[in-house]
Order: structure tokens, then C-alpha cells, then sequence
């Protein structure tokens, strides 16, 4: 091979390696979408590392990337985002190029043929002896080829004495028959763009089309249009998986989070994943035993990277006291996203009467105080007012405020007093 | 365990087909091997992705391959290479089969039968340490909206018409005729809506499935054929897209960029720290997206289209200022 061809190379291993530099990237382009060369000089990308990344991504992306020209001339990468245009697909694209050892891959393979029977059963000593060959992968090699192709759920090992025995999985989809592969095919296609991660929903997706293949079963194709899917979210994809993985555990977590600055954050017990579906955010909601104290907290998902699992800590927290704490920090919430039960908020509205049905499906703790012609009035405790705003700006002409504490309506008069002179509206 | 599942590599699948079908006693040369996976692998587009691995392949001494005659490789071992589906997408199937929806896709029997299936593996159910939180509550996933799910879903599987009447806020439409396209879901609403053709109109149309009373199976024989869904989706485009200004305050770029994400977009920076974001919609979405530009309140500025600009100066004469009635004090 060439000097060149093996630097070029050596370049795309390291792009394929390096997942967290091409995340934040894909980040900026799927939100962003004009982002020149320059921008992304300014966010520490150097002008070759910018060429590098872009005719990489092109490559392997191919119809899901465009590139867009702005109106100074410059150029700029954008994601093409329709309903048919499946985002999911070009991040598996790029996961389905992810840099492996190709010696550990194809010991892996090795092992995997030796498991042709579903029956057959072997020791780690068993799997050492059938590679008998001049150039065989070492003891090492193969003992972590079955460690991961166990942790991956491929293999099962059952310990009998001092001895381990592996033999393969079972498959719930095996033997099923095509009319309920098609509707599982279906319910997958539909929850991955339901539940998160919607990286193993299309996993299994995957799986079962390629079962139907298997069976000369006709090909699925998906019935689904999805509105308010947010497509970023499948960015953090990776670190949603390891916070689900700590719960289970019961492990504590730390993580560098990138708030106004980035900073690390340690000992926080992961409890839950709170999706907002009006706003695509996703939350981590914990409890912070930092010096052991036991507060909740609320992080946005979007801005943790590299989570990883510190084990479990002194005292963990029982699925009550979680539940509990969850609760009472959400529970004056109604899009779950502000936890300062501390600081509850009592807002009275006047409401027409057509909105009631709907302001009482919105705010679950809402009471009706009395009717005034074509108004009701009800009060509602929120943990922030900042949260009725969205809804409050949307409804206008449907809602009177009748009270609520002075500083936060003056703030709101003072918003819709803006929002007239935006658009030359007399007070 | 990691997120990502290296044996769902492009490469890894293509050498599991290969090595399957020599074990099946298809007689392959080296280079026909090459072409297989290169092809499989869609190699020719990036090249040097695949080269580390295809080097493998060309210097593997007998862990796969026995390439002793070029002509007609042997496989080292014969079995056929098969995974069962991954611990990930185990735990993924366990969620979707506690999920409240699954009833629209699967009977009782058969969610008990995986269910069953998965058991043995005693598999956390991950899905509830998740809370999604919804605008409304949705539809309810009564018997009754499972049989329209199925009779809608069976009508595009097998591009067939249905009757139905539908409940607007007009009134009860009968014996409507249309041709079922897409199911579709909103998140944010929890409900579903079907995208249809109706040859009377000579346009799509879309209904909440809730409303639908009394769906059934048309005959197909009497109405004409359907252009399909992306050719009438096309037409539907608006012809301008909607300009705005982001303030930059309280986050709203950002919360602009990522609650529009589903849609057709791009952000300009401007010289002030303001953006300006151009979106491309279809029509049908124009009411929806309207509202969510109200709830940026003065954040969001619309610059374009005039008709838009018109609209929220509409709502914002609707509002009517802070009253106090009788028994309620300020503050």
C-alpha cells in the first residue's frame, strides 16, 4: 500500500474510532445547518480536521447530508430532513462503519460458527482448542471474544462447579411465522420512534427484516408517518443507554455536563428519564448524594457526555423513596421538566369556557373556583411560572390572568408589551 | 454493554452471508468473495473504510477461510453463522411488549407467547424508568380503536379503499370514500391521524382515527389508482417557506432549533446575536406550526410570510389585559 493511501487510511480509522468528535459535529449540522468552515474554527475544528469530516460524512451519509449554500456564499453542511427521510437510518449508516479490531471481529465469527447447533455446548477451553492453526488468536484474544459475545446477549453461560458453559441464546424470534414477524416489524418500526433508544429499536427492526429475508417473506415497509418525533434526540442516544443501564444497577454516575460552562458532575443516582414531547428535551431526574445529601436534580440529557457507572453507593435508594421524591418534585409540573417543589407558584385563570375540557387534561392538579359568564376560573400550583408561559403565549385570547405573584406578571406584561411594538400593535 | 452492536457492521453482515453460503456448498474464488463483500458492504463508495478489513480477509491463514485453492475456498469450519437477537434489543422488545400500544399490533396470546419467550433471560423492564410526558392524554387504546387500527393498517399493506363516516367539527360526514396512505403518530399529542387519498376531492385528507365511526372495507374495482404518497406529499409543499427571527434571549436559538428540528430547516447567526430561521413546510402542518411560534411569545419574530405576520397581530389583539374581578387582589 502507498505512503498516501495508508495516511488516508489511518484517517478514516481514526474517524470511524472517534464517535464523541462526530456526534458533536452531526449535532451542529442536524440543528444548526449553516455552520461554514469558519463557525466551526471557532468551536476548535481546524480548517483540515473540518475537510477531513465533512468528505467522511459525505461519504458514508451519502443522500442524508446536502450541502447548502449561504447567501454570503460560503457553504454549509445540512441534514435533509423530510417525513420520508428517516434520520435514523443515516446515524446507523455511520454506526454500521464503526471502527472494530478486524481480529477480534472474525474470532467472534469463528466462535459464532461453532455454535451452529443451538444445542451444543462448550467451556472456554473447549472454544481454545478448535483454533488449531499455525497463526491462532492468543488465550487472551478469545477469552474476551466470549466475554463480549456474552455481554452482547449472543452466548449464555451457566457456571456448573469451578467450570463455565457457554452455549448460544435463545431467539424469541425464531420460528415465529411471517404474519407475526410483519406485525412485529410494525410495532418496532412504530416504537422507535416512540421509546427511546430508538438506536435499539432499530436494531431490532433490522433483525427481524432480515428474518423475513431469511423466509422469503415479502418485505416490510413502513405504514408510519410520526409528527413531533425529535429527531436530535437519537444523537444522545448512547448516553441515554448507560444512564438506563446505572438505574438498573443501581449504580451512582458521573458525567462532564455542558451547562453554561462544562464542568464535572459526580454521585448523582440516576432514577429517570423524563421525555418533554412538546419540546423533544429529554431530562435525567436524580437524586445528588454529593457529600451525602439526597436532593433532586434535573439535568438536560442533551448536554451529558461521557456518563459513566461509579458503582453503587452507600445507601441507595429503594423504587419508593424514588417514586416518592419523583412525585413531589414533578408533581406540580405539567410538562415535567422543573423540580422546585419548594417553590410552588399559585396561578389563578379565568379560561373561556371551550378551553376548560383542555386546561383540565394539561394541568392534572387544576381546581375550579367559579364561572363567570363564558369563563371559568380555575387555580393551579406550578413549580415554576416560567413553565405556563409557552402556554400562556399560545392561548392569549383565551385566558385572562387573575392572579399570580406580582414580579412574574409584571415580567409578562411586560413580554406581551414587546411582542405588540414587534409588530406595531398601540398599547 | 455498549449501545452500538459491532455485528450489525455492514462488513460483519456481508462475511456472515459469505461464509453461510460456503457452508451451504456454494463454490466461491477468493476475488469472488472480494467482489461479494465489497458489493454487500457498498464498499465502492468509501473504500478505504473496508480496506483494513478486506486486508484481513486477504491475509487470514485459516481462522475463516481455507484459501489454499484460490479457485474454490473452503470454509474452515461448516456451520452457518447465526446470531440471535442481542441482549439491546431483548430489552427493547420487552419494553415495546409492556408498552400501552402494543394491542394494535399483536394479540393477547402472542404478547404472552414472547413474553414467555423472554422470560428465562429475567430481563429488566427498562421501560419504566422512563416517563414520557405527553400535551394530552391521547387516544385510548379501547377494542373498538384496535379493529380500526388493523382494518386501516391492512387497507395500506393492501393499497385498498375503506368506508367510514367521519365526526368533524362540521358535523358526521357518512359513507365517506378514501384510500388509507399513512398511519400517523404524534408524540406530543399521543394520537394517531390517518393520511388518505379521497378520489371525490381529488386530494389527500387526514382524520383522527378516534373520530372515525364505522370502518370497513371498500370494494377497490371503482375508483381509480392512487399516485403515491410522496408525489401527492410533494404537492402539498408550501411555496414559501416561513422566515424568523430568533431573539437571543432565554435560550430561544436553541430551543428554536431543536422543537423545529422535525422539520425542514436552517439558522443563519446574526450580526446582533439574533437568528434567522428559514423553515419549509407542508401546508397541512402550517396551524401547528404557528402555535408553536406563539409559545416563543416575543422571542420569536415572524418576518415572513405577510399572512402569517397577519395572524399573530390577530392574537395578539385578542388579549385582553390584567382584570381583577371582585375577591382576587394582584399578587
Amino acid at each position: 500500500m502507498k505512503r498516501n493511501d495508508m495516511e488516508r487510511n489511518k484517517k478514516q480509522r481514526d474517524f470511524i474510532k472517534n464517535f464523541t468528535e462526530i456526534l458533536e459535529f452531526l449535532r451542529i449540522i442536524f440543528f444548526y445547518g449553516c455552520y461554514t468552515q469558519e463557525d466551526y474554527k471557532k468551536q476548535g475544528i481546524s480548517k483540515s480536521r473540518y475537510y477531513q469530516l465533512t468528505a467522511n460524512l459525505k461519504s458514508v451519509m451519502g443522500k442524508y447530508l446536502t450541502e447548502v449554500k449561504l447567501s454570503s456564499g460560503q457553504k454549509a453542511l445540512a441534514f435533509r430532513k423530510d417525513m420520508f427521510t428517516e434520520p435514523h437510518k443515516a446515524l446507523l449508516e455511520l454506526y454500521s462503519i464503526k471502527s472494530f479490531t478486524a481480529k477480534h471481529l472474525f474470532t467472534s465469527l469463528a466462535i459464532m460458527q461453532m455454535f451452529s447447533q443451538e444445542e451444543v455446548c462448550f467451556t472456554a477451553a473447549d472454544i481454545k482448542n478448535e483454533f488449531t492453526q499455525d497463526k491462532v488468536p492468543s488465550d487472551r484474544t478469545i477469552e474476551r471474544c466470549i466475554d463480549h459475545l456474552t455481554e452482547h446477549g449472543f452466548l449464555q453461560c451457566e457456571r456448573k462447579g469451578n467450570k463455565k458453559f457457554y452455549t448460544r441464546s435463545s431467539d424469541p424470534l425464531k420460528a415465529l411465522p411471517e404474519s407475526i414477524l410483519l406485525s412485529l416489524a410494525a410495532a418496532a418500526d412504530f416504537h422507535c420512534n416512540v421509546i427511546p433508544p430508538a438506536t435499539c429499536g432499530h436494531y431490532l427492526l433490522d433483525s427481524i427484516k432480515r428474518r423475513l429475508n431469511e423466509n422469503s417473506a415479502p418485505a416490510y415497509e413502513s405504514q408510519f408517518l410520526f409528527k413531533h418525533y425529535h429527531l436530535g434526540q437519537i444523537l444522545d442516544d448512547g448516553v441515554l443507554w448507560t444512564l438506563l443501564q446505572a438505574m438498573d444497577a443501581q449504580e451512582i454516575v458521573s458525567f462532564l455536563y455542558k451547562g453554561k460552562k462544562e464542568h464535572t458532575i459526580k454521585d448523582i443516582y440516576p432514577c429517570r428519564i423524563i421525555i418533554n414531547e412538546e419540546t423533544g428535551r429529554q431530562y435525567l431526574f436524580g437524586l445528588n448524594l454529593y457529600e451525602n445529601r439526597r436532593e433532586p436534580v434535573l439535568y438536560r440529557i442533551d448536554k451529558i457526555r461521557t456518563p459513566e457507572m461509579n458503582g453503587k453507593p452507600e445507601k441507595p435508594a429503594d423504587a419508593e423513596e424514588i417514586q416518592q421524591l419523583y412525585e413531589t418534585a414533578l408533581s406540580h409540573s405539567f410538562t415535567g421538566v422543573f423540580c422546585r417543589p419548594e417553590k410552588l407558584t399559585e396561578v389563578v385563570l379565568a379560561v373561556r369556557k371551550e378551553l376548560y375540557p383542555h386546561v383540565l387534561q394539561y394541568f392534572s392538579n387544576a381546581q375550579y373556583e367559579e364561572a363567570e359568564p363564558d369563563w371559568m376560573h380555575i387555580r393551579i400550583s406550578v413549580n415554576h411560572f416560567v413553565e405556563l408561559k409557552p402556554w400562556l403565549f399560545r392561548n392569549l385570547g383565551e385566558i385572562r390572568i387573575l392572579k399570580a405573584p406580582e414580579d412574574m406578571l409584571a415580567d409578562f406584561e411586560q413580554d406581551i408589551r414587546e411582542w405588540r411594538e414587534i409588530y406595531g400593535i398601540d398599547q | 454493554m455498549e449501545l452500538i452492536n459491532e455485528y450489525k457492521n455492514r462488513y460483519v453482515l456481508a462475511l456472515s452471508a459469505v461464509l453461510n453460503r460456503l457452508s451451504n456448498g456454494k463454490t466461491l474464488s477468493k476475488s469472488e468473495i472480494y467482489a461479494e463483500i465489497q458489493e454487500a458492504a457498498g464498499v465502492e463508495k468509501h473504500a478505504a473504510f473496508g480496506a483494513d478489513f478486506l486486508e484481513h480477509i486477504r491475509s487470514d491463514t485459516g481462522l475463516l477461510f481455507d484459501f489454499s485453492d484460490n479457485t474454490r475456498v473452503q470454509p474452515v469450519r461448516n456451520g452457518k453463522i447465526q446470531f440471535p437477537i442481542s441482549r439491546g434489543e431483548k430489552l427493547y422488545l420487552l419494553m415495546i411488549l409492556n408498552s400501552k400500544y402494543i394491542p394494535l399490533f399483536l394479540d393477547q396470546s402472542e404478547i404472552e407467547s414472547l413474553r414467555h419467550a423472554l422470560e428465562k433471560e429475567k430481563l429488566p423492564d427498562m421501560s419504566r424508568y422512563i416517563s414520557v410526558c405527553p400535551m394530552r392524554k391521547g387516544d385510548d387504546i379501547t377494542p373498538e380503536f384496535i379493529q380500526k387500527f388493523r382494518l386501516v393498517q391492512k387497507a395500506i399493506r393492501e393499497n385498498r379503499y375503506i368506508r367510514y363516516d367521519n365526526q368533524t367539527r362540521q358535523g358526521l360526514l357518512k359513507g365517506m370514500l378514501s384510500r388509507p396512505l399513512r398511519i400517523e403518530f404524534s408524540a406530543a399529542d399521543q394520537v394517531f391521524r390517518i393520511s388518505m387519498w379521497n378520489p371525490a376531492e381529488g386530494r389527500a385528507v387526514k382524520a383522527n382515527l378516534r373520530r372515525m365511526r364505522n370502518v370497513q372495507a371498500a370494494e377497490t374495482d371503482t375508483v381509480q389508482p392512487v399516485e403515491s404518497i410522496h408525489k401527492i406529499l410533494s404537492s402539498r409543499q408550501a411555496s414559501e417557506p416561513i422566515c424568523l427571527r430568533i431573539r437571543n434571549r432565554r435560550n430561544a436559538p436553541e430551543r428554536a432549533a431543536l422543537l423545529f428540528s422535525m422539520y425542514d430547516t436552517t439558522m443563519k447567526p446574526l450580526e446582533n446575536g439574533d437568528w434567522l430561521m428559514q423553515l419549509r413546510y407542508y401546508e397541512f402542518d402550517k396551524q401547528e406550526i404557528f402555535r408553536h411560534i406563539l409559545s416563543f411569545g416575543p422571542s420569536a419574530e415572524v418576518l415572513s410570510p405577510a399572512e402569517l405576520i397577519e395572524e399573530v397581530q390577530t392574537h395578539l389583539k385578542q388579549y385582553q389585559h390584567f382584570s381583577v374581578p371582585q375577591g382576587y387582589e394582584k399578587g
